[in-house]
């Protein structure tokens, strides 16, 4: 019998596999969470703005439990697919979606050998930060976006400034800004 | 000084009096609103509890008076006086888009949220304040819906000093808990839930961008910490309200929900979230109790007349969160989820694997402790408890030794039941020992016809 644990399972397996089953730790699990579901996948947790960007303490939850379960591991700050993982199927996405999530989350991956100085967690960080101000906040223009962001995140900013431009062009090339 | 000006009162068993400004009235006397009435704030759980009876009504409006009251602790009347108003306006209207049955129908439709429609509550209540007369009170009163909605979903983020609303109405310490605990435990009869609001609110303040409690608040914390650990193992997952949850979740198929056609959470769907209600929901019951041809019609009496199906085998665990080892126990009971091994127990025992029920409740935890790693080395700590020291010093509560939540926040309840129907209790609680003997001192036998205690 399908049960809403069991589809919680699924819709973990489907964001571990576009992420080819590696999170570098707890930021970058919420902000791929995050991004999945603005790429389309169902996931039924509400991002809300946090001081290191969209932040879901439901998924942080579910992610526990999940842990827990061995349907994941967390180890040495990562995540890693656990030894159930295998017990359930990844969810069936459109093909719209998963193209579309599967181009941005390789994308991610490369950009770390195109461009070694980006750190690659302040780097979905600084995306996430950038997306969901665009998105939610009624910002449109780039330099509105940037100056809101330097505002919020006076702390974050030694490290945010330098992958500002990286992450809007990304998430332009994306779709996700327009 | 309240946020409110013109008021109407409104007397809450819970906080006393409520007052309302002239904008939040309308809102209550809209059709919309009315209808929280007809939604129990706990759905099953007066099966339980016979006293929790009380709707979405009384404690919207209970997180409307909390959010004045935060308010209050935090600014002055003049600072940012419209955004203070849409804060409380977003407080009373958060649970607006709810579900008949709350959330046990809510998981029902969540089976069925796809890419393309999401049945969530949040998604109704946006609609509903995007696209019905509630927003267009909002703008009559000089109020941005737009700001409401932003408020709602947590998504403020204008100025740097109030990003802390965000984290009001919805994070480990917020007034819509503060206003359900100590709600649904007065209504339950329940004395786990009480919280010393008072003390609280005396003592949170605002330190930049966060909310912080003062050192001497630290026990009432302690108390909400406490209180919700205890409401979620007594009345949030008690193994009968859980049964009823998981009947309806069996009832409502995906034949029966095209058939009701229920509206999606869209402009054109969205007014017709008026006819459905519990009311809507029970009659929707009866009307599959005489459904002849329907398989699961004896669950749809079983609601209605409060025969749930039985539990044959529980296992409730606290683990370390630190070393994240489950049970063996909790485990082999899980082991027996996966398909093969479910048909091999429906086949053993004889009876169909419709009637074989598993349950783990939705992960929400009684308290969160969630470190965060970033590069570096560098560990930042992620929490929405933070407590102002004598010394002038923050820390999280949940790394505080002196704090019994020290202790609360590193262990994690879990949750595995398997129930079947009364009739088959003995059948599968016999299978289950035969099949996996090391659970066998967890089957619930003293029913059993067999042992001569009935």
């Amino acid at each position: 019998m399908t049960n809403l644990f069991d589809l919680l399972l699924r819709m973990t397996r489907t964001v571990f596999n576009l992420r080819e089953g590696e999170i570098l730790g707890k930021l970058d699990l919420q902000k791929t969470f995050y991004f999945a579901k603005e790429l389309g996948v169902s996931i039924p947790f509400t991002f809300r703005w946090g001081k290191l960007g969209p932040y879901s303490y439901e998924l942080s939850n579910v992610i526990e439990r999940l842990t827990s379960h061995q349907f994941i591991k967390y180890i040495n700050g990562r995540y890693e697919r656990g030894v159930r993982h295998e017990d359930v199927d990844p969810l069936e996405l459109p093909q719209r979606v998963q193209e579309g999530a599967r181009k941005f989350f390789d994308d991610l991956n490369d950009i770390r050998d195109e461009k070694p100085y980006i750190d690659p967690i302040y780097f979905i960080e600084c995306l996430a930060s950038i997306h969901f101000l665009y998105k939610y906040s009624g910002l449109r223009k780039k330099e509105e976006v940037f100056e809101r962001l330097r505002q919020l995140k006076k702390e974050r900013m030694d490290f945010l400034e330098p992958l500002m431009e990286d992450s809007w062009k990304f998430l332009k090339k994306h779709d996700l800004i327009t | 000084m309240w946020v409110v000006t013109k008021s109407k009162l409104f007397r809450d068993p819970v906080h006393g009096y409520i007052e309302v400004n002239d904008c939040a009235l309308e809102i209550i006397d809209s059709p919309f609103f009315q209808r929280l009435r007809r939604i129990k704030q706990l759905s099953f759980t007066s099966l339980v509890y016979h006293g929790a009876e009380h709707t979405r009504f009384g404690h919207s409006l209970g997180v409307y008076h909390l959010a004045n009251r935060v308010l209050r602790m935090l600014l002055s009347d003049e600072e940012d006086k419209n955004l203070q108003e849409e804060f409380c306006l977003a407080a009373l209207l958060h649970d607006i888009g709810h579900h008949p049955f709350s959330h046990s129908f809510e998981s029902v439709l969540n089976m069925y949220s796809n890419s393309e429609v999401k049945y969530s509550h949040e998604e109704y209540t946006e609609k509903i304040i995007e696209k019905t007369e509630i927003g267009q009170i909002i703008e009559d009163h000089g109020f941005s819906k737009s700001n409401v909605k932003l408020l709602l979903k947590g998504h403020y983020a204008e100025k740097y000093d109030l990003q802390y609303l965000n984290t009001l109405l919805s994070s480990e310490l917020d007034i819509d808990r503060l206003d359900y605990l100590l709600r649904d435990s007065y209504y339950c009869g329940i004395p786990y839930g009480k919280i010393d609001l008072e003390r609280l609110f005396y003592n949170i303040k605002s330190q930049e961008d966060k909310i912080v409690v003062t050192e001497k608040g630290l026990s009432s914390v302690e108390m909400y910490v406490l209180s919700r650990f205890y409401m979620y193992t007594q009345v949030y997952t008690h193994k009968t309200t859980r049964a009823f949850d998981l009947m309806l979740q069996k009832i409502f198929t995906k034949e029966i929900l095209d058939e009701i056609n229920y509206p999606k959470p869209t402009n054109n769907e969205i007014s017709k979230m008026l006819d459905f209600d519990d009311y809507w929901l029970i009659s929707k019951l009866k009307e599959l109790t005489k459904k002849e041809d329907f398989p699961f019609n004896n669950l749809a009496s079983g609601i209605l007349n409060r025969k749930p199906i039985k539990c044959v085998i529980e296992k409730i665990t606290l683990t370390s969160r630190d070393t994240q080892a489950q049970h063996p126990d909790y485990t082999r009971i899980d082991d027996l989820r996966a398909p093969s091994e479910y048909q091999r127990l429906a086949n053993i025992a004889g009876i169909s694997e419709d009637w074989i029920f598993f349950d783990i409740p939705w992960p929400e935890l009684p308290f969160s402790y969630h470190p965060y790693y970033s590069p570096g080395g560098e560990t930042e700590e992620k929490s929405e408890i933070l407590v102002e020291m004598r010394s002038g010093e923050i820390k999280d509560i949940a790394l505080l030794e002196s704090s019994i939540a020290y202790y609360i926040s590193r262990v994690q309840a879990n949750v595995i039941r398997i129930y079947t129907l009364e009739k088959y209790r003995e059948k599968l609680g016999q299978t289950l020992e035969k099949v996996c003997p090391k659970i066998g001192h967890l089957i619930w036998k003293d029913k059993w016809e067999t042992l001569g205690l009935i």
